[in-house]
């Protein structure tokens, strides 16, 4: 009789150990597949939307008093939104405000540098995406 | 012994369950991965093709002064429908869509006023330009070339023709005796041939060798060889990527006609 109830706790306390084993292994699994899949999801959304993004600089104005402000006309061409986050003016970083641009429009995106550049002489304007997209066009003044 | 069959086959069970269901999700996860990366390669195709039918778009476009509106001669070469969705006059600009059909050619007249510089933008992105003019017809990325018969030495006064080089140096080698003409039926001839550079150091060299006479001005430095013979070189004194307007004027009169110009330290002007 004590042999029997030995047997059946034995076995009771192995399904137990086995079943939260499992248990803690489905739950591991499932949170690891489910961050790996939403992950993949994201990575995946983000790549197509970089690819997708689609914009040029159509035309610029050069404004010069103790500093040097570029006035950039860019077109989004693409489907989907834009937004530009910052302008670079023969390397050196502007001060920008952000633009959101919507497919088929297009906006003056301002940039400032501190220094004036020489007449006569081009300009490299960059001008780059949050999603890290840039177009680079060089400006004879 | 009947209990222990009976416990193994409930844990088998679990057991099976647990690696059923972890199964179930790592394929699903590999599905998902992989509609992902189809979802991906789907769009890069779209954006391909997207790409290649912008690099088939091309437009001729002549501006046409209209009681000093701006109306713009295009002409679509290629086989495709091309959509205008802004024009540009120097930094005024017009909205709208305009249809240019294929292998047509369309006038629209703008609300903006007439300038030299003007551009459009398609729905697809490309720009494309009136090309700026100086002096007449001088277009970037070439010689614009004017022709003349001479009546004298160093005198251009018939226009015979106009023509584009496309190569910063210049080099021609024709005939040999005077007898010979060198430009159609003329013997006498002269060009005046003009471009813009950019200067890529801060010295340019320009050397010659020329039979009969050649002369070389660059504009905004204010240098002028006047007429010169035989063969020589300049050193100039420039800024570096700033952009020069130079001309050359060759003269012959009786003699073997050839030039060799070469130009260090420059690119055409884009």
């Amino acid at each position: 009789m004590k042999k029997g109830i030995s047997e059946i706790v034995a076995i009771l306390v192995m399904l137990l150990i086995v079943s939260s084993i499992g248990v803690v292994i489905y739950t591991y699994a499932t949170g690891y597949f489910s961050l790996m899949s939403s992950a993949i999801t994201e990575r995946s959304k983000l790549d197509i939307n970089t690819i997708k993004e689609k914009f040029v600089v159509v035309d610029v104005i050069i404004n010069k008093s103790n500093n040097t402000e570029i006035c950039a006309a860019v077109y989004n061409y693409g489907k989907t939104s834009i937004i530009l986050k910052s302008m670079f003016i023969n390397g050196t970083k502007a001060i920008t405000n952000e633009e959101e641009i919507f497919p088929g429009e297009f906006k003056w995106f301002n940039g400032t540098i501190n220094m004036v550049i020489p007449s006569n002489t081009t300009i490299d304007l960059k001008v780059v995406s949050s999603l890290g997209n840039y177009y680079e066009t060089v400006i004879f003044q | 012994m009947k209990q222990l069959y009976s416990n193994k086959g409930v844990s088998t069970i679990v057991g099976s369950m647990i690696f059923l269901s972890i199964f179930i999700l790592s394929i699903t996860a590999i599905i998902i991965w992989t509609q992902n990366y189809v979802n991906y390669a789907e769009n890069t195709r779209e954006e391909l093709e997207f790409m290649i039918e912008k690099s088939r778009e091309n437009l001729i476009i002549n501006s046409i002064n209209s009681s000093g509106k701006l109306t713009l001669a295009i002409n679509n070469p290629t086989s495709q429908t091309i959509i205008l969705k802004q024009i540009w006059a120097n930094h005024s600009f017009q909205l709208g869509e305009w249809i240019i059909p294929a292998n047509s050619l369309v006038y629209i007249n703008t609300t903006l006023d007439y300038v030299n510089t003007s551009k459009v933008v398609t729905s697809k992105g490309n720009i494309f330009s009136v090309i700026p003019k100086l002096e007449g017809i001088v277009e970037k990325g070439k010689w614009y070339v004017q022709w003349y018969n001479l009546s004298d030495r160093r005198v251009f006064d018939k226009n015979i023709g106009e023509s584009y080089w496309y190569d910063l140096c210049i080099s021609f080698d024709w005939a040999s005796s005077i007898t010979d003409p060198v430009c159609g039926p003329y013997t006498q001839v002269g060009f005046n041939a003009t471009t813009r550079i950019i200067a890529l150091s801060s010295k340019i060299y320009i050397n010659w060798y020329v039979g009969e006479e050649c002369r070389i001005i660059v504009r905004e430095i204010g240098y002028d060889s006047d007429w010169q013979d035989n063969l020589g070189y300049v050193e100039l004194n420039v800024t570096q990527n700033a952009t020069y307007t130079i001309t050359i004027l060759y003269s012959r009169w009786t003699g073997k006609a050839f030039l060799t110009l070469n130009i260090v330290n420059a690119d055409f002007a884009i």
